[in-house]
């Protein structure tokens, strides 16, 4: 059905814990995602951010609501059966690699796990590695050979080895230097245009996001305020959090 | 007083073992003037501010120049008469301020205990004044709380009280705001400020985040690779920026056009190596043959505004 979003969270809530110390982290959460967009979830810490992308890939159980894939509902499934389609990267990538393990072996496992044929494994990992603008040698060394933003974009390059429908990136450049980080953006961006990623981006930088998401989601204690393409939310500010979110944007000039 | 200076770096060149963290750094600062200085991680900003907090314990070693405080050579002070000048001149705010309070005990038995190691008094009102001329809620009740209990925010805000009730002239500030959320980091920043113009603090203020700088610096200070490449009067620097390396900085982060980033491919040299020729060079895309072999010094390009590079060489 191409009509059907590819990422449906219709009415989703999560709560930890039970009676009094119940404690509601997300509520009502309503989010369309079509093929080929990229979403950018704005938000302090502990705002929920981390905890939908947790949900949506079925990291953690949603506590009410559903998820669609496609038209068709995945609520309660188990993370082995959705990663096909969702591969999350983290903030702290080196961390996310066995250290003992040189890049293309865990790249091989992703391969292993999740696509078909394994034939052309290798040609497959060097073509995305070199799409993420890295010398295909840097694939043999461990994680702790590289540097942290080359790291990040090695994480990258392993999430969309297996072709997944849509990569989920939490705060993926938070830790980087600045220079880093917009490396990363100019070859998620390529990416965009070769292949029509779809992305749902946290992230607690709004001017970073405006750069290149199509839509931008404005989430404050649990729920989201307010949704909107970035010169909607970045000119034209309804709620007054996001106001104040964007006056602390501090700028260079 | 147009000479007087409150801190000065002179020529100051530190190693750890045989790594070359800092090269021939100098700048100054006047009293009541906010420096920042920013660059790369590991490009020796931390190390230049623990150089004037004293590095014994790091293990590094200030091998050439001197650091100046107030006209007073502080560069090989012995443990004793460097704690003399730590918390009542030099005040210091770390980055994460969660691990220099002890998370379970109160804030007015760390403060107390803190005052009292650099015998000082503890004054609760005084304490009390101040949070309340920050503007911080609940300003009578905060002392009685512990730091587990507190936002990172304010967790920070309360390591900057501290500092200012022991009534340093420098203060010193080690990427302070980089763990805070956008809102939290602008109080800081704010707060920073606001005590500068009251109290005429110097501040030297670490940062990865030129939006920061530009909000509060008068002077900024890029470093690239252990060494200063481009200094000068922050309106200056950000506006007409000539290192390439700065120009790259400023093109890395996202601006309000919204236009994509432009990033920049490879890294600094590893701990400190060192070649024939200007460091930059490998990452450069305006080098000639001359950089390669010519190491360049700051220079002072316009009034106000020093550049190490080939004069000009950014320009197209």
């Amino acid at each position: 059905m191409s009509e059907a979003p590819l990422l449906e969270v219709r009415n989703v809530a999560k709560a930890y814990g039970r009676g009094k110390r119940r404690h509601e982290v997300l509520k009502n959460i309503n989010i369309t995602l079509n093929e080929g967009e990229v979403l950018g979830i704005i938000g302090e810490s502990g705002c929920g951010k981390s905890v939908l992308l947790n949900l949506i890939s079925c990291l953690e159980p949603v506590s009410g609501g559903q998820l669609f894939f496609k038209g068709q509902e995945y609520t309660g499934k188990k993370p082995k059966d959705v990663c096909r389609w969702f591969q999350v990267i983290f903030q702290d990538s080196e961390a996310a690699f066995d250290p003992k393990m040189t890049i293309r072996e865990s790249m091989h496992e992703n391969l292993k796990l999740l696509a078909e044929g394994t034939k052309n494994a290798n040609q497959r990992i060097e073509d995305m590695v070199s799409m993420m603008g890295l010398a295909t040698e840097l694939a043999d060394r461990y994680p702790r050979q590289l540097s942290g933003g080359q790291v990040q974009r090695m994480a990258i390059a392993r999430g969309l080895v297996t072709e997944p429908n849509m990569i989920l990136c939490d705060e993926i450049t938070s830790a980087l230097d600045v220079s880093a980080q917009a490396m990363i953006l100019q070859y998620l961006y390529e990416l965009r245009k070769k292949r029509g990623l779809t992305m749902m981006f946290v992230s607690h930088d709004m001017a970073l996001c405006a750069t290149f998401c199509d839509r931008m989601a404005i989430m404050k204690d649990g729920e989201i305020v307010e949704i909107g393409t970035p010169e909607q939310i970045m000119d034209h500010p309804q709620h007054e959090y996001t106001k104040l979110l964007l006056d602390a944007v501090l700028y260079t000039r | 007083m147009d000479d007087k200076y409150l801190l000065e770096i002179n020529n100051l060149t530190v190693t750890y073992g045989q790594f070359k963290i800092i090269t021939e750094v100098s700048f100054k600062v006047r009293p009541g003037e906010i420096v920042c200085i920013a660059g790369e991680s590991g490009c020796g900003k931390s190390t230049l501010i623990k150089s004037v907090l004293g590095l014994k314990q790091l293990g590094a070693q200030i091998t050439e120049g001197s650091v100046i405080l107030d006209g007073r050579d502080i560069t090989r002070l012995g443990v004793e008469e460097r704690r003399q000048i730590l918390g009542t001149q030099i005040g210091y705010v770390p980055q994460n301020t969660r691990g220099s309070f002890n998370n379970i005990r109160k804030y007015d038995v760390q403060y107390k205990e803190t005052m009292n190691a650099h015998n000082l008094p503890f004054i609760r009102e005084d304490a009390i004044k101040l949070f309340k001329r920050l503007n911080f809620p609940d300003t009578e009740r905060l002392l009685s709380y512990e730091p587990w209990e507190m936002s990172g925010g304010m967790n920070q805000r309360m390591a900057i009280a501290l500092a200012v009730l022991q009534g340093p002239k420098l203060m010193l500030a080690d990427e302070a705001t980089s763990v805070l959320d956008v809102t939290s980091q602008k109080e800081v920043i704010e707060e920073l400020a606001q005590l500068r113009d009251e109290l005429g603090w110097s501040i030297l203020f670490i940062t990865h985040n030129l939006g920061v700088a530009s909000h509060i610096a008068d002077r900024l200070g890029v470093m690239y690779a252990g060494r200063m490449v481009e200094y000068g009067d922050i309106r200056k620097v950000l506006d007409d920026p000539i290192h390439p390396y700065t120009r790259n900085l400023l093109a890395a982060i996202p601006g309000k056009d919204r236009k994509m980033p432009v990033g920049l491919e490879g890294r600094p040299p590893l701990d400190g190596a060192e070649w024939e020729g200007c460091n930059f060079v490998p990452r450069c895309k305006y080098a000639c043959e001359e950089c390669k072999h010519k190491k360049y010094s700051l220079n002072e390009i316009v009034p106000g505004h020093w550049v190490s590079c080939a004069e000009g060489r950014g320009e197209k």
